[in-house]
């Protein structure tokens, strides 16, 4: 009987090929970060209030569980140029206490693009591209201004569910500080950045009610996404 | 932040629709978390101070209602030093602007019966008029304001000062709190009578006695302010504000809503009224161009608009310079002025264009990992994803404790180490399962021994052909750790030799399109496992018996088939199968019917034979 990919994986792998027929390389950066890649680089400085938004496991006084897979933005940087687009799976860590919707340890999927004429309006577009093949294109799609300190303009990204807005990313024009610590000259170059949680898609997706279920690897979760289980419950 | 809608009526006409008013919040930046007829709760970013207050508010919903509010002027002077006050700033760098009034002839009582309850709708205790007028104005203006009795300091002399070694202050909710090096205080009578911009003093507080007051309105440097309410783990409505930055006018605007409520409330004299202003905040400009405005946000929006959405925030724009308000400390460049415009002209309203192909780009390192995925996924393992966390005594009962890495600030004790291999969680993962006896499952992931490095492991019930594999007997210390009774077979190696092992493509791989299920909810309570072995027509493909037996019972979760066989015996068309079937729950008695009835179509319908 053939195995089964763990559902995360599937889902990631799907976002991938996607950004990777649309010119996105694939880069996997390290989950222990330094706080400047993981904080300073991004303009989060210990003396900002932006800080207390993520919760920390520092491992000592420099070096952090990656909080976001933004923190391989300076990393992928510091060795190649634009033109660039770029994509970062990977597990982040958030110190918090662990319910049905807060995990400690979770997916997430970083994306950033840089080039001469790259504008909001390619982030808006390309988004709302991917969110439509994974839910359909009758999804409806909302884009409201929000704030980290790494972009500029910033935007968050709700999608309608069940009569509700749910938010589902975050992303941005990526700050002309950032770029400048990237060696890149702002005036010459832009960008745009994203970052999504996979387990919440995921979890929107197949109507998965709790966020520890994933990491708990019940077999009778696991195995029903074998590749022909499930023809008998197809929605 | 609780807004009373009552209270921002009085700044700003509102639409009467409250989808339509939850629609501006969410358009200008800001998620509703609750609308009730009475109270809306809205999220505002660090980067926004100047909309924690009701005028804010009014103000920012002004830019999207056409209804443009500004600070009032102050119609009294507020200017120069005191003469009633001795007040020395040793660090006069973190003292930007300090404000105040002096008050007489006060009587302390109930405050009018709006101000409660709109206190008490913005979440916060009502007390006596004079705090309530406190922080009633916070709220109102987003100015902190802090009120002493005058009587209680003596000779009239305040430094405001850092702190040393070992000070202490005994604050005004009764807690004595001792003091980190570098806090802002003021110091009166060798000692320390309030904790700059977070709490006041205990020994200068407002009392039922109190007939003299100080009134101060300051405006402190937000990193010194934030340090200390970190150094002292308090966090109140004055310092949260302090830390995401006042409004230089706020200061002088607060001032004279006092004087107005004061005489309405028909209590005090002023005095006396002051203002130093240390450091006054620099004018920021901006050099105008929409037209990289535009390029930025990608969207031709016309220059005209560009302008009017500018001056409606409260920018001037001169000899082609945008001159930004003192109350927006978050706009900076012209990229924060371009969101600015982008906000106002409405994100959803903005063009949308996706990001133009380009040339094929390999990715073969992400798609080889793919790919042995895949291998090993038709070779029929399943794939997990465990926790990067486990226990000392975890970790200690299969490796070197000297090369794991403890988290100092763990969620629990149970989760105080880094991962250093992947083993030890795959075998947690089965007896996490316990009536498993058929899944052969896999991991890739980091682990952290202590260098990061990606690791690929095995584990399953019978052996799995791989050169180096290993068995875990039941005597060894993580089996009984885990109360595992049957050996299992495991492998673990990095990636990097992994991928030597198994040889998988590199090419990228066909990725499955996802398929939406009804996804069926496990319960806590362990499965029972029932078993069904039979002979059957070759013929009959295995997904027609498969679906055949889930239709049987809703309660059958999975089922697997663990063994299969042909022989001359059984028949030369025939085929022997064997599943374990898995049922939610242990009703037993709706079990065997349902076996029963798998029993009886598996006969009727397909001629099968149980074994």
């Amino acid at each position: 009987m053939p195995g089964s990919l763990h559902p995360i994986s599937k889902f990631t792998d799907y976002l991938v090929s996607l950004f990777d027929e649309l010119g996105f390389k694939i880069f996997e950066t390290p989950e222990i970060a330094s706080e400047w890649y993981n904080f300073d680089s991004l303009l989060v400085p210990a003396d900002h209030p932006a800080r207390d938004e993520q919760a920390t496991f520092w491992l000592d006084k420099k070096t952090v569980l990656r909080t976001h897979t933004s923190s391989g933005q300076l990393m992928i940087m510091e060795k190649n140029q634009p033109p660039l687009r770029v994509i970062i799976p990977g597990r982040v860590y958030r110190n918090e206490r662990t319910d049905a919707t807060h995990e400690a340890v979770f997916d997430q999927l970083e994306g950033f693009a840089i080039d001469k004429n790259i504008s909001m309006a390619h982030l808006i577009g390309t988004l709302e591209y991917v969110l439509k093949k994974i839910f359909g294109q009758n999804l409806t799609i909302r884009f409201r201004p929000h704030y980290y300190p790494f972009v500029e303009p910033g935007m968050d990204v709700d999608i309608l569910w069940n009569d509700k807005w749910l938010e589902v990313l975050g992303s941005g024009m990526i700050h002309p500080a950032v770029l400048k610590n990237m060696k890149i000259n702002p005036e010459e170059y832009q960008g745009f950045a994203f970052g999504m949680g996979i387990n919440r898609l995921m979890m929107l997706y197949y109507g998965i009610e709790d966020i520890r279920i994933p990491y708990q690897n019940d077999f009778r979760f696991l195995k029903q996404f074998r590749k022909y289980e499930n023809s008998h419950r197809l929605a | 932040m609780k807004i009373p809608i009552d209270w921002l009526k009085e700044f700003v006409k509102l639409p009467d629709e409250q989808n339509k008013l939850v629609d501006i919040f969410i358009q200008l930046g800001f998620e509703v978390e609750n609308i009730s007829n009475e109270v809306i709760d809205i999220e505002v970013t660090p980067n926004r101070g100047d909309v924690l207050s009701i005028f804010g508010i009014a103000r920012d919903l002004g830019i999207i209602l056409n209804q443009p509010l500004s600070i009032p002027q102050p119609q009294n002077k507020y200017q120069g030093k005191s003469q009633i006050l001795d007040i020395q700033f040793q660090n006069k760098s973190l003292v930007n602007r300090y404000a105040g009034l002096i008050l007489e002839d006060i009587k302390i009582e109930e405050s009018p019966a709006y101000i409660c309850q709109r206190l008490a709708k913005a979440g916060i205790r009502p007390i006596n008029n004079i705090v309530d007028l406190t922080n009633y104005l916070m709220l109102e203006t987003g100015q902190p304001l802090h009120a002493f009795d005058l009587d209680k300091i003596k000779n009239k002399k305040i430094i405001l000062r850092l702190t040393g070694k070992r000070e202490k202050i005994v604050t005004l909710d009764g807690m004595e709190r001792e003091l980190a090096e570098g806090n802002l205080v003021i110091e009166n009578n060798n000692q320390i009578i309030d904790l700059v911009g977070i709490m006041g003093g205990e020994n200068s507080e407002v009392d039922k006695n109190t007939k003299k007051v100080f009134l101060q309105a300051g405006i402190f440097d937000e990193k010194n302010i934030r340090k200390t309410a970190k150094d002292l783990h308090l966090q109140t409505e004055a310092s949260y504000r302090y830390e995401r930055q006042i409004d230089w006018q706020a200061a002088i605007f607060a001032l004279q809503r006092s004087e107005e409520l004061l005489k309405e409330m028909k209590i005090g004299k002023v005095v006396e009224r002051f203002d130093y202003q240390n450091n006054p905040s620099e004018i920021k400009t901006i050099a105008f161009d929409w037209q990289k405005i535009n390029q930025l946000i990608g969207t031709k929006i016309d220059e005209q608009f560009i302008k009017k959405s500018l001056l409606a925030s409260g920018c001037l724009i001169k000899n082609n310079k945008v001159i930004i308000p003192s109350h927006r400390h978050d706009l900076n460049n012209w990229q924060d002025l371009a969101e600015e415009v982008a906000r106002i002209y409405g994100y959803n309203r903005l063009n949308q264009v996706i990001i133009e192909k380009v040339k094929p780009v390999e990715n073969k390192d992400y798609w080889t990992i793919a790919n042995l995925k895949q291998k090993l996924v038709s070779d029929g393992y399943s794939e997990v994803r465990t926790y990067s966390f486990l226990s000392k005594k975890e970790i200690a009962a299969w490796s070197q404790m000297a090369n794991a890495i403890y988290i100092p600030n763990p969620i629990s004790a149970e989760l105080e180490c880094l991962r250093t291999s992947l083993t030890p969680l795959l075998i947690k993962t089965f007896s996490r399962n316990p009536w498993d006896t058929t899944t052969k499952i896999f991991e890739i992931g980091n682990v952290f021994n202590p260098q990061e490095e990606m690791h690929f492991a095995v584990a399953g019930w019978k052996k799995l052909n791989i050169k180096g594999e290993k068995i875990l007997a039941v005597t060894d210390e993580l089996a009984k750790l885990y109360k595992i009774r049957r050996p299992i077979y495991y492998f673990e190696t990095t990636l990097k030799e992994a991928i030597k092992i198994f040889q998988p493509l590199t090419a990228k791989s066909i990725i499955d399109e996802l398929r939406r299920f009804k996804y069926q909810k496990i319960s806590s309570q362990y499965p029972t496992v029932r078993d069904i072995s039979f002979i059957i027509d070759k013929e009959i493909s295995l997904a027609t018996i498969e679906s055949e037996i889930y239709q049987a019972d809703k309660n059958i979760l999975i089922i697997e088939l663990f063994d299969q066989f042909e022989s001359e015996k059984i028949g030369k068309d025939k085929i022997s199968y064997a599943f374990h079937i898995i049922f939610e729950g242990n009703n037993l008695t709706e079990n065997d019917k349902t076996m029963k009835q798998i029993e009886k179509i598996l006969k009727e319908k397909y001629q099968g034979r149980i074994r």
